[in-house]
């Protein structure tokens, strides 16, 4: 289903429709499930389409069946490698370029979501966070809910549980529906015109210079593009992705639900290690309670040393960080772009240690000024945007850029565009703070009844303006891929 | 339940409000609801009086706003016949004329024909009392695979009007042609009825780069500005065509024929035609093989259009003995000035030739 189409509009407005008016009795065990089953269906033409899934689905109910059965370490390994083993073989990994794939076109939205609550529940299963049985109903609404089915966010099944269980029944106030309306509005305002501009300017650089045989040109001439397309894509990716997720939780909070926050202003960010916690949250707080902590005791049971725990760490960051990237995608291009992340989180992680370590005060000091501050979210975002290159350039032309612009022209590109960054973040900051200073009467009336709506709608028809015209160009939501 | 609903209905209200007050906008701001005519004393690239914004756009959108009366001029070509005819100026000379430019970027037989296939649907009934002033140069015979004004859509290629049109929704290509998906009736009052959308739409429309496509920044970016021609941007220029296909696909039978038909089915709505041969810049005569092969093949269709009634062939570069390299803009567009003399040369020819022409 389109998510900028008036078929979503309606399926929307239809499933409050039908989760208030239904018996609370049947809203969990046949009213939500429908709905859910309703949404897939509108992604397939065919029901073969969904075989691979529905398969995918049962393996995972059946694994859980048997952790549970058999509550041992080996049963959980196994059945948490045969899951890993489906979801690779259905996602068409590169270097199993020797197996011979289903070759019927068939379902892969959702996929890598649906893998990460099925291990969510695994884990907690056999860690027995998780005491109470888990229905086929229960399974199918936490893997396949249409609110998060997409690309999320990920939340926890027992988070899922409780708000599943409240469905419908949260009388919202009106002020609380015109905050959700608002915030689904301002993020159709960012998927439909702030991410299809960033995205128009960035495919121009693109293909000004840095695409196949076009990747020509001094150093400074293609690091000039090579910025400039980074950090539009940057954007791009942001308000594509930060915009779909204030559709979704606002969407989501009309029915009771409370999802989690994928973004918290990435762009305060003071350091790479902090940009994860404020940029695809629960997908970074997922990495961080299945994959860093245990791989980090599993370390720090061989070298159980206080004094290297640190450095532990430094390691666990780089294994969790490049699992991260190569997450992302099926090709060689995005083990390039974990690296990238890999390399960005233990670099930054031991430079905190070791300045810990040996200048603690200073540093301590350093990092509480505001210029570094200004400097940390101005690099952490170049960097990122750099590492993004990884997702708009196919393998044959990535390895040309970096050919052509070898490291020295990597650092050129990272200062230059750090530079831009710091002056751009620095004067979006001034604005704000000039905004924040006008008088108390004045931004009280952005609380007005009639400016708040009239702003908020004024928005939706700039947003109908430009989609109504943009036919084609509005781009898909990028995370939809993953 | 009862508030979400409400608060829809608020958001509805408040936004039928927003549309209301841009309406009224859209006709204080752009009062005019047609498409280029000699009102404008400009080259129609700088459509002003337009709240289309695009040349196709205007085209699609703007004939359905026309009552048309018995006598119209309708110029057809790509951007240079866009620049290079003044409607302004031939309605100085024939003033019982209403005179349009209708050209669109980058367009070769193919798009043209579509275009008269718009002006069919906004008026349909006979074209009589119509001269089409069909502006051809070289580029008129690009065949449709590697025409500038034409993009990939699914898979399809299709024209730039095409793709105008289906943006908005209310038409679809099929094949060749563009077909409405409402009732025909309907398209005056719905053309009216999007106004407001198109208003604010004018505020974005520089920031689609996908307009700015190799013939966008040809065209919008460069045309109505004096390039200075080094040997390098003239090398450019002949290179820039080259990219547009093979030679040997070029300019050939299938294209003549096609534009021979054209001129036909023109003339059987009615019509009468006068096919003016653009003038080009001297170093791209002598550099372009494309111009070359036209210039040997264009025989094809002169032989041919000569036969059919109430048409006329005007070669305007030969009725100027040469327009001077200086007086273009780069390498097709004229200057202003220039423009206004190929108008006037046209002008004084249909005039001459009002007879032959049926008036």
């Amino acid at each position: 289903m389109d998510f900028l189409s008036i078929k979503f509009l309606l399926f929307l407005f239809g499933s409050i429709l039908i989760v208030y008016r239904s018996p609370i009795p049947y809203r969990i065990s046949i009213v939500f499930p429908l709905l859910n089953v309703l949404f897939i269906f509108t992604f397939i033409n065919h029901l073969t389409a969904l075989i691979p899934l529905a398969c995918f689905l049962l393996a995972g109910f059946l694994s859980i069946r048997l952790v549970v059965a058999f509550p041992y370490k080996s049963t959980f390994i196994a059945v948490t490698g045969f899951v890993l083993l489906i979801f690779i073989y259905l996602k068409k990994y590169a270097f199993l370029s020797f197996v011979h794939f289903i070759d019927w076109p068939y379902l892969s939205v959702g996929l890598s979501y649906i893998l990460f609550r099925m291990i969510q529940i695994l884990v907690d299963v056999h860690q027995q966070a998780i005491q109470e049985k888990v229905t086929l109903a229960s399974f199918f609404n936490f893997c396949c809910n249409f609110l998060t089915f997409v690309s999320g966010p990920i939340q926890r099944y027992q988070d899922h549980k409780i708000q599943e269980a409240a469905l419908g029944q949260k009388a919202l106030t009106e002020t609380e529906v015109f905050h959700c309306f608002s915030r689904m509005i301002h993020g159709l305002l960012k998927v439909v015109i702030l991410a299809t501009v960033c995205n128009n300017y960035h495919q121009w650089f693109v293909e000004g210079g840095l695409q196949g045989s076009a990747i020509e040109g001094s150093v400074l001439f293609l690091c000039r593009k090579f910025i400039l397309a980074s950090l539009f894509y940057a954007l791009y990716l942001y308000f594509n992705f930060s915009g779909y997720m204030d559709i979704v939780i606002s969407f989501g909070k009309l029915l009771g639900f409370q999802l989690p926050e994928n973004f918290n202003q990435p762009f305060e960010s003071r350091s790479f290690l902090d940009f994860w916690t404020r940029w695809h949250i629960t997908l970074a707080d997922w990495f961080k309670f299945y994959v860093f902590n245990p791989f980090l005791q599993l370390l720090a049971m061989k070298w159980p040393s206080r004094s290297v725990v640190p450095y532990l760490g430094v390691i666990a960051y780089f294994f969790t960080f490049l699992l991260m990237g190569i997450w992302h995608g099926s090709s060689m291009t995005f083990l390039i772009y974990g690296l990238f992340l890999g390399a960005g989180v233990s670099i930054n992680k031991l430079f905190d240690v070791l300045m810990r370590k040996y200048f603690s005060k200073p540093y301590n000091k350093f990092i509480d000024h505001g210029l570094s501050g200004l400097l940390g979210s101005a690099f952490t975002w170049m960097y990122f945007s750099m590492a993004l290159s990884s997702f708009w350039l196919d393998y044959s032309d990535l390895i040309g850029l970096i050919t052509k612009l070898k490291i020295k022209g990597f650092v050129l590109s990272f200062l230059l565009g750090g530079i831009i960054c710091a002056v751009v973040i620095g004067l979006f900051r001034l604005v704000r703070k000039l905004l924040l200073g006008f008088p108390p009467y004045w931004l009280s009336m952005a609380g007005n009844f009639y400016i708040s709506r009239a702003w908020v709608t004024f928005q939706l028809l700039l947003v109908i303006a430009f989609g109504f015209y943009g036919f084609g160009d509005i781009p898909d939501f990028v995370y939809k891929a993953f | 339940m009862k508030n979400i609903f409400r608060q829809a209905a608020v958001i509805l209200i408040f936004l039928g409000g927003w549309y209301l007050f841009s309406l009224f906008l859209s006709y204080h701001f752009y009062p005019g609801h047609v498409a280029v005519d000699n009102s404008n004393t400009e080259p129609s690239s700088k459509i002003k009086n337009s709240i289309f914004l695009s040349d196709s756009a205007d085209d699609l959108f703007g004939f359905w706003g026309i009552k048309s009366g018995p006598k119209r001029m309708i110029i057809l070509g790509a951007s240079n016949a866009q620049e290079g005819i003044l409607p302004s100026v031939l309605h100085q000379q024939l003033p019982d004329f209403t005179v349009y430019n209708a050209s669109v970027g980058g367009s070769n037989t193919t798009q043209i024909r579509q275009i008269v296939d718009v002006i069919r649907m906004s008026n349909p009934g006979s074209l009589k009392g119509t001269i089409f002033i069909l502006g051809v140069f070289f580029g008129t015979f690009v065949n449709d695979d590697s025409q500038v004004g034409h993009v990939l859509w699914q898979g399809k290629n299709i024209t730039l009007l095409q793709l105008e049109g289906l943006r908005y929704g209310f038409y679809r290509p099929n094949d060749k042609t563009l077909e409405l998906t409402i009732n025909p009736s309907l398209m005056p009052l719905t053309v009216q009825l999007i106004r407001p959308l198109l208003f604010w739409d004018i505020f974005f429309f520089d920031l689609r780069v996908d307009y700015a496509d190799f013939w966008e920044r040809l065209h919008s970016k460069k045309a109505n500005q004096v390039e200075t021609m080094t040997e390098a941007t003239k090398e450019g220029a002949v290179t820039n065509w080259k990219k547009l296909g093979n030679l040997k696909d070029f300019a050939e039978a299938p294209e003549m024929d096609d534009f021979v038909s054209f001129c036909r089915e023109l003339n059987q709505s009615g019509a009468s035609v006068v096919v003016v041969d653009l003038p080009l810049p001297q170093w791209l005569r002598d550099r372009s093989e494309y111009y070359k092969k036209y210039v040997i093949q264009r025989n094809l269709y002169l032989n041919e259009i000569k036969k059919i009634p109430r048409i006329q062939y005007l070669d305007v570069d030969a009725r100027l003995a040469n327009t001077p390299d200086i007086n273009f803009l780069d390498s097709s567009h004229p200057s202003k000035e220039t423009a206004k003399l190929w108008s006037e040369q046209i002008a004084s020819f249909i005039q001459a030739e009002h007879n032959s022409l049926g008036f």
